[in-house]
């Protein structure tokens, strides 16, 4: 009878677990822009490009206690770039001009990153790859799940991002500048607030 | 009666327990997260530019890629497929027609097989060096000419993120093979932007924006360009 207790609360403790995963596995994942397709109208001023190297690294980590009875190495390095491109959207009409005279005052939104960044796949390399003899080998899918991880590796480099940005907000003032100067405007006043 | 209760309880218990485990991603592998290891991110190369992005364009494609079998091993198929339809007429009494194989068949000859969604996304807009340093502006009062060029694609962008492998069986090169599905994926897109008129759009937006601008200046703005027909910037080839 003992028997038969610990295993009817075995049995429903596990099955009440098994549950509460299957609620959290519903949280899928996609990106939000893809939910419309067609075209969207915007107002970005590009002003700085950045390419970033990454080499993606893999190797065989056990994620399962059965992982760690899996017998070969399973590894791969992969070399990819990213381009990066920043500058100031006007997309809200979020600027303001004051002019006065041949003085100009632009108020401008601060710099951001254009999403989506440009992993090109032209500039993917396969450096390394080995797998054991009792390994399955890499699939497609594997290897793209590996560039997504290093894709978002890149993204949430803040040190990176925030370089970018300041670059990109230093290289539209001159611009600009420029643009104002062209049409005659004396004094320029350039600023990044809104 | 105790014994087949007990008997029942272990069994469900154990059900539990993988069910539990396989959820958990303990066994089985279909729920697995990639994991690789922290790298740094190098910065290879800073570039200035000057552009004016005015559409984005977003589409979604689905590239369906197979090669079928050669030799010895299409040889044994076909002869295995073959068979089959022998007993199987043998048994049913149906009609044998060797002219159409079947759906099952087919499948069969495949070597591989591959289907991807290929989520693209265009950046159209104009390069603001041509209206910068090639004198593109020209003010006169508060009259501002300007020549803008024409609208062009700034980018055509596919990451690893807007990539669904759906289906893949066989052995597939990487990253070539997968290079080419993306090249058909984006040349595809590029040409049903065209199609969609993304390029007049572009050029209609572009021309707003600087309107808008310029106009909280004080100027009046004018195009001195003829571009109201912008040309296409290399579409990559026609798709048959």
């Amino acid at each position: 009878m003992k028997i038969a207790n610990i295993a009817a609360i075995a049995a429903i403790a596990l099955m009440a677990s098994g549950c509460d995963v299957l609620e959290e596995d519903n949280s899928s994942s996609y990106s939000p822009i893809y939910e419309k397709m067609g075209s969207q109208e915007v107002a970005e001023f590009g002003t700085v490009q950045y390419t970033v190297g990454k080499i993606v690294k893999t190797s065989d980590m056990p994620q399962t206690f059965w992982d760690k009875f899996k017998i070969g190495d399973r590894k791969a390095l992969i070399r990819c770039t990213a381009t990066l491109k920043a500058g100031i959207d006007i997309s809200s009409g979020n600027y303001k001009v004051e002019v006065d005279g041949k003085k100009v005052l632009l108020q401008l939104p601060h710099a951001k990153i254009f999403e989506p960044i440009n992993m090109d796949f032209d500039n993917v390399h396969l450096e390394y790859s080995k797998v054991g003899l009792l390994r399955s080998s890499f699939s497609l899918a594997e290897y793209v799940a590996y560039l997504q991880e290093g894709e978002k590796q890149i993204l949430a480099d803040q040190n990176l991002i925030s370089q970018i940005i300041k670059q990109a907000e230093s290289n539209a003032e001159p611009m600009f500048r420029s643009m104002l100067k062209n049409l005659g405007f004396e004094a320029i006043k350039i600023e990044f607030v809104l | 009666m105790k014994a087949k209760i007990t008997i029942i309880l272990i069994l469900l218990a154990a059900a539990g327990a993988v069910y539990a485990l396989f959820k958990m991603g303990i066994i089985g592998k279909d729920k697995r997260v990639p994991v690789i290891e922290e790298t740094p991110n190098i910065v290879e190369a800073v570039e200035q530019i000057q552009e004016l992005c005015t559409e984005y364009y977003y589409d979604e494609v689905m590239v369906k890629d197979s090669v079928l079998k050669s030799g010895a091993s299409r040889t044994l198929t076909d002869a295995a497929n073959s068979a089959g339809n022998f007993f199987s007429n043998l048994f049913t009494k149906k009609e044998s027609n060797a002219a159409e194989p079947s759906k099952k068949q087919i499948i069969s000859q495949l070597e591989k097989e591959l289907v991807v969604i290929v989520k693209v996304t265009c950046r159209v807009g104009f390069d603001l060096r041509q209206i910068l340093e090639d004198d593109g502006m020209q003010v006169n009062g508060d009259t501002l000419f300007i020549n803008l060029p024409k609208a062009q694609f700034l980018e055509t962008i596919v990451n690893p993120t807007h990539l669904d492998i759906f289906a893949e069986s066989g052995s597939w090169d990487f990253p070539q093979e997968l290079q080419e599905v993306i090249k058909y994926a984006k040349m595809t897109v590029e040409q049903r932007a065209i199609n969609d008129n993304i390029l007049e759009k572009a050029d209609k937006s572009g021309r707003k924006i600087l309107e808008c601008l310029f106009s909280t200046m004080g100027f009046k703005v004018i195009y001195t360009d003829d571009n109201a027909t912008p040309a296409v910037n290399e579409p990559a080839e026609q798709l048959q």
